[in-house]
């Protein structure tokens, strides 16, 4: 605690001298267009242990974003994009993957030959999950629900999406086909099931359109809402003395399984006049092949029916003060890893982001709190966690 | 665990830091409501302007079309796609101009669609925040276009698309997504604030303001009667207000 206080008024001290930048720099030659942008953000992290920890180490700096990001379009007919993390390609080299933050964040190119249906083919975000397409930069956290971080299912993954939009852009459909393997799929093999992963999303909004973002930062004048629905299947029984690659599995062994993993998400969104909130619930099947598998915790086959449940929901809720530049935060999540093993995570917390300029500069705080855990899987060492720095992109 | 004191403190520095963004005191705004609302037959409305001759819209559309439609929404005719991403239009004394954002184009058409002039302004700000409006000024033959955002540059041009003049806004308004020129004042749409500032052409100084029940508005035009349409890019829809409110 005392670090805490010595270091509060040095953080404040960047806080009140930042003023805004310009944003991202286009050029073009008629048909082609490209552009450039990107976002860096630093934040002071520090945990409240609990009672006999000796090691620290998540008291610190940490430098969370330094992106780069290419964007380029050919007409109407031709779109790419390219984006970087030099942080975490930094940090990759230590052979760390943080999923909510690889080191290549896109490299794809979206097709728009085909009336009505778009091909986006290569590498990026999965069209599943609310919450993982809303870019970062707009939010006031520091660190997206432990659920949809990344480490339960893959956020960005190679393959090919298919979409489409209806209604004036109020229905989306996307359909891809993708390694399976998440942001792992980037080391080049797929592993030695050869299998691939399917996900579906469906969306409707209404009364108009509503965008990746989930700040109200319009003031809209009329309530909107978008709901969503997405799944996945993939199917990977490993041959005996196979395994999968190192990291693949996620931190809580379940992103990637010796077996099937079948997953569908349902989310909400809803706005106006500054007030917003979502809602987004994910719940998964797994059925490892073997039943000796660790993520049968030990329990017979008769108890456990060849089936791991893993899940749970988050819901949150935010106001957005045009007169404050301010966006205030509150959020409560649960996770439960495993359903054979007892306990499951729960946490508040609270965000507060003070805009400089917009979602371009912004001082970002998050408070969470821990009120359950799951201890037998994921047993934490701290009871509560702050985080506040800025945050400028150039977007 | 308590809530320490110094972030209390420290949050309020900050916001007490903010109001030196809301020293500039801007005229009240008038909250005004539309007497009524069209279905728009045109996709992504990103721009009209009113035809006194033919009592028509002018529209342009995101993805690359002009369009004339009625000022309740039904379409006359179009073009084919002959664009990337249209973002203004306005109706100067030899024909339609629109301006693309993406190419950074500015172009001449007569009202046969026909291509007169064309010509592209380097600007090397974000791809979708360039362009995003052009309105002619009848009294200096010149036009004045505005960049979207981040930042707000006003330019004006000569007939020939020449840059005469560059200059920013001297009120605070979070982006700009049309202008157009009505009884002697520069009006300023925009979208993100769904504010309308009516500002002095000298000076470019608001002297009043209108806030907008519309979602995501992004263009305005002025009837012979003095009636105001705004049409939404998202819900593509026209919505007209009163003259009474703009006495």
């Amino acid at each position: 605690m005392k670090t805490f206080v010595k270091t509060f008024p040095i953080i404040l001290l960047f806080t009140v001298n930042i003023f805004s930048l310009s944003s991202q720099i286009s050029f073009t030659n008629g048909d082609h267009s490209l552009e450039i942008s990107g976002s860096i953000s630093t934040y002071y992290n520090y945990r409240f242990y609990k009672e006999g920890q000796t090691d620290f180490k998540k008291n610190r700096f940490n430098l969370r974003d330094a992106q780069l990001q290419i964007e380029g379009r050919y007409k109407n007919k031709l779109e790419y994009e390219f984006q970087a993390d030099f942080a975490d390609l930094a940090a990759g080299s230590t052979g760390v993957v943080d999923p909510e933050n690889p080191g290549l964040m896109d490299a794809s190119v979206t097709f728009k030959y085909i009336p009505k249906v778009n091909i986006t083919a290569g590498y990026g975000k999965l069209p599943y999950s609310r919450s993982s397409l809303v870019p970062f930069i707009y939010s006031p956290y520091w660190q997206r629900a432990e659920l949809v971080r990344g480490d339960i299912f893959s956020r960005r993954d190679v393959g090919i999406t298919l979409s489409s939009s209806f209604w004036k852009q109020r229905v989306n459909l996307f359909l891809g086909a993708y390694n399976g393997l998440g942001e792992l799929s980037l080391r080049g093999d797929n592993d030695a099931t050869g299998k691939l992963e399917y996900v579906a999303r469906a969306e409707m909004a209404y009364p108009s359109r509503y965008r990746y973002q989930d700040i109200d930062h319009r003031v809209s004048p009329t309530p909107m809402f978008v709901f969503g629905a997405s799944a996945r299947h993939t199917n990977r029984p490993l041959a005996p003395g196979r395994f999968f690659p190192q990291g693949s599995q996620g931190e809580y062994m379940v992103k990637v399984i010796d077996g099937k993993k079948q997953g569908i998400g349902l989310d909400a969104s809803f706005k106006y006049m500054g007030f917003s909130a979502q809602f987004e619930m994910h719940r998964f099947y797994l059925y490892p092949q073997s039943e000796n598998n660790a993520l049968f915790q030990g329990t017979d086959k008769t108890f456990n029916e060849g089936l791991v449940r893993v899940g749970g929901f988050y819901t949150q809720i935010n106001y957005y003060s045009k007169p404050l530049q301010s966006i205030f935060s509150a959020r409560f999540e649960t996770l439960n890893i495993n359903d054979l093993a007892a306990g499951e995570l729960r946490r508040l917390s609270f965000a507060y982001a003070f805009q400089f300029n917009g979602f371009i500069s912004m001082l970002k705080a998050q408070y969470f709190m821990n009120l359950r855990e799951e201890a037998i899987i994921d047993p934490l060492n701290w009871t509560e966690q702050f985080r506040i720095g800025l945050q400028h992109t150039f977007k | 665990m308590k809530f320490p004191l110094y972030l209390t403190v420290g949050f309020g520095l900050l916001l007490l830091s903010a109001n030196k963004s809301f020293e500039k005191t801007s005229p009240i705004i008038q909250k005004i409501k539309f007497y009524q609302s069209y279905n728009c037959e045109v996709a992504e409305p990103s721009d009209i302007v009113f035809d006194p001759t033919s009592k028509s819209l002018y529209v342009v559309s995101d993805n690359g079309y002009i369009a004339e439609i009625t000022t309740e929404g039904k379409l006359v005719r179009q073009t084919e796609e002959i664009g990337i991403d249209f973002e203004g239009i306005t109706l100067a004394d030899k024909g339609l101009v629109t301006v693309d954002e993406t190419p950074r184009n500015f172009q001449l058409r007569d009202k046969n669609w026909n291509l007169l002039q064309s010509k592209r302004i380097t600007y090397l700000g974000g791809r979708n925040k360039g362009f995003e409006s052009v309105t002619w000024n009848q009294a200096s033959k010149t036009f004045f276009t505005a960049t979207e955002k981040d930042p707000i540059h006003l330019f004006e041009l000569d007939e020939n698309f020449n840059v005469l003049n560059e200059r920013r806004l001297p009120f605070k308004v979070r982006d700009v997504s049309a202008l157009t020129i009505h009884n002697g004042f520069l009006w300023v749409l925009s979208d993100e604030d769904r504010t309308i500032f009516k500002c002095d052409l000298a000076t470019l100084n608001p002297v009043k303001q209108f806030l907008l029940p519309i979602i995501n508005p992004e263009g305005l035009a002025f009837d012979e009667k003095g009636n105001l349409i705004v049409c939404s890019d998202d819900r593509e829809r026209l919505y007209h207000f009163s003259a009474n409110l703009f006495q």
